[in-house]
């Protein structure tokens, strides 16, 4: 998807536009920073990663390349960022130690008053197996549907292929979908699946 | 959008819709009329798209509340890194001056006017000229009343006088929208009701551009002479107020705005609410005005100034009435001049004279030249059809 607009700020930013440049952060910085705190809750790294971000977005903009999608280009890089702060600070590499790679969200389900028949008891469920997701779900569902990136996008951020990533993405939604299937009115059945995904 | 294409779908394929998911997530007029006519049409589905809405809700995250002033200390480290290596290769950096305002750094979006020419047609505003509706899609509607009234209704229409004229908005591509000019001319005036609910008195010899239809972040409307806003309160959309030097942000209020290309100043009273005012220039620094204060900002000194004023003396003119307060005679005759389309002739001397009192502009304005005249002791003559004042 070719965004026009984004296209022409990039490109007053990068011959020099200092409005252009003001533009650009007002819209995505609060974006980042919500995103950096996901990844750890020091928010000194968080902004030391995007003061690091958009200094060097500055002195080397002559040297940019284009872009169609600036809140792409930026969360990639402020990412990469981060992690650099997140690895400096706690001495382990976060590119290559799974184990570490944390992606906390707090959902909104519990404080969004919802006046569907029956939508409690399926948030519930919900809920539950949000928090049963790992860091890697929570993060492609993020950028998904709250950043709302394209497949390609994603898998670039996330470092891996289209392919997997649109996997990872289908597969967590048909999960959640199934905790929903199972809450039928027939409570014995549920109180089944939901003994099944405790074990 | 095709109703085909959802055929076969099933609720993760729903979820995974970009325009269904969008739909959910940030429910807009424009959409909500395609899923609501899907709906009626496909019954069988509505099921299945409420469960994709719920799963889809349910992804939202809380985020934490990120303070303003915490993205602005960013921004001007940024800044401010960049500054230091400019002092090192010696460059005089005006600082002292910039600091004298009372200020909150550069989140507001400063548009370059230069690149969106906010006033695509140079209008000549001196009668006979008829007043102008330019609608985006470039069609021209002339009016000819003393005062029109133009409402935009929320699907985009535009309605002049009661009579609809516009074609659906939503036909327009998205990649380059145009505005919707509205051109009062010296003599005339135009109330204007957006869709959201905002309402524009227009004076005389002003100039209005706003979009068909707002986007989702912010709601920008150009301004050249005098309106008085009374802005629809949206705390998720500011609305901006561009000016040919200045922007004002606003969340939901009444205020005036007068700014004449030809006049040295531009100014802002504010009633009610709150708005802040800044240059559209980079690094802006912005005001923030309380009610009853006025910013004047002087385009010879470039320097704002801030003061306390009787507010309804600026906001008098919509109901028909002009109120001056030891305003400077030429002062008020430019007012009239604007608002009659009349050349009125003054005494250079006459400057020094000030005016208090209230004039209403229902009456023609020999009468109400008479009436300054009786109050101010100045001679007032006629001479083909122009105004000479002693």
């Amino acid at each position: 998807m070719v965004n026009h607009r984004d296209a022409e700020l990039w490109e007053d930013f990068r011959n020099g536009d200092d409005y252009a440049f003001s533009q650009i952060y007002s819209i995505h910085s609060k974006k980042l920073y919500c995103y950096g705190l996901k990844f750890t809750s020091n928010s000194t790294l968080v902004e030391d990663a995007m003061q690091d971000l958009f200094s060097d977005l500055v002195k080397t903009r002559k040297n940019l390349g284009t872009t169609t999608n600036i809140q792409f280009y930026l969360l990639k890089s402020f990412k990469r960022r981060l992690f650099r702060q997140i690895t400096k600070e706690k001495r382990y590499d976060l590119d290559k130690d799974e184990q570490q790679y944390v992606f906390e969200i707090t959902y909104s389900i519990e404080h969004d008053i919802i006046l569907e028949e029956n939508a409690s008891q399926k948030l519930q469920l919900l809920k539950k197996a949000l928090e049963t997701l790992t860091s890697r779900q929570k993060e492609a569902i993020y950028l998904r549907f709250t950043e709302e990136l394209e497949y390609e996008m994603i898998a670039e951020i996330m470092n891996m292929s289209i392919e997997s990533c649109r996997n990872l993405i289908y597969r967590t939604i048909k999960s959640l979908r199934s905790v929903l299937q199972s809450s039928s009115p027939n409570i014995s059945l549920l109180f089944f699946f939901q003994k099944q995904s405790e074990n | 959008m095709e109703h085909k294409k959802y055929e076969l779908y099933t609720t993760e394929d729903f979820i995974l819709d970009k325009e269904f998911a969008h739909w959910v997530l940030f429910p807009n007029s424009a959409e909500d009329s395609f899923w609501m006519s899907y709906q009626s049409l496909h019954p069988e589905k509505i099921n299945l798209m409420k469960e994709a809405a719920l799963i889809i809700n349910s992804l939202k995250p809380i985020n934490p509340e990120i303070p303003e002033e915490k993205l602005e200390q960013i921004f001007r480290k940024i800044k401010y890194q960049h500054k230091t290596r400019h002092r090192l290769i010696n460059i005089t950096i005006r600082y002292a001056a910039a600091v004298t305002f009372l200020l909150t750094i550069g989140t507001v979006l400063w548009f370059s006017v230069k690149k969106n020419d906010p006033f695509p047609v140079e209008a000549s505003l001196s009668s006979p000229q008829k007043g102008k509706v330019i609608l985006a899609n470039g069609t021209v509607h002339e009016f000819e009343t003393e005062k029109t009234i133009i409402k935009q209704t929320v699907t985009g229409k535009t309605a002049i006088n009661n009579d609809t004229v516009n074609v659906n908005a939503q036909e327009k591509t998205t990649n380059n929208p145009g505005l919707n000019q509205v051109i009062v001319p010296y003599g005339k005036n135009s109330e204007i009701t957006l869709a959201d609910g905002t309402h524009i008195w227009l004076n005389s010899g002003s100039q209005l551009s706003y979009p068909p239809k707002f986007d989702d972040k912010s709601r920008e409307v150009y301004l050249s002479g005098e309106a008085f806003f009374e802005v629809a309160p949206d705390k998720t959309k500011p609305f901006y107020v561009n000016t040919s030097e200045f922007k004002i942000r606003v969340l939901g209020t009444k205020f005036n705005v007068s700014a004449y290309k030809e006049d040295q100043t531009i100014q802002t009273v504010l009633l009610e609410g709150k708005v802040s005012a800044g240059k559209n220039s980079f690094l802006a620094k912005t005001v923030d005005l309380s009610p009853g204060e006025r910013l004047v900002y002087d385009k010879k000194d470039d320097e704002f100034k801030k003061d306390q004023v009787n507010v309804n003396l600026y906001a008098s003119w919509i109901n028909g009435y002009l109120i001056f307060e030891n305003e400077p005679t030429t002062t008020v005759f430019k007012k009239l001049e604007r608002y009659y389309d009349q050349r009125i002739i003054a005494n250079e001397k006459l400057d020094k004279i000030t005016f208090s009192g209230k004039l209403d502009l229902k009456e023609n304005i020999r009468d109400v030249l008479e009436n300054i005249s009786f109050a101010s002791q100045v001679k007032v003559t006629e001479e083909n059809g122009q105004f000479i004042i002693n």
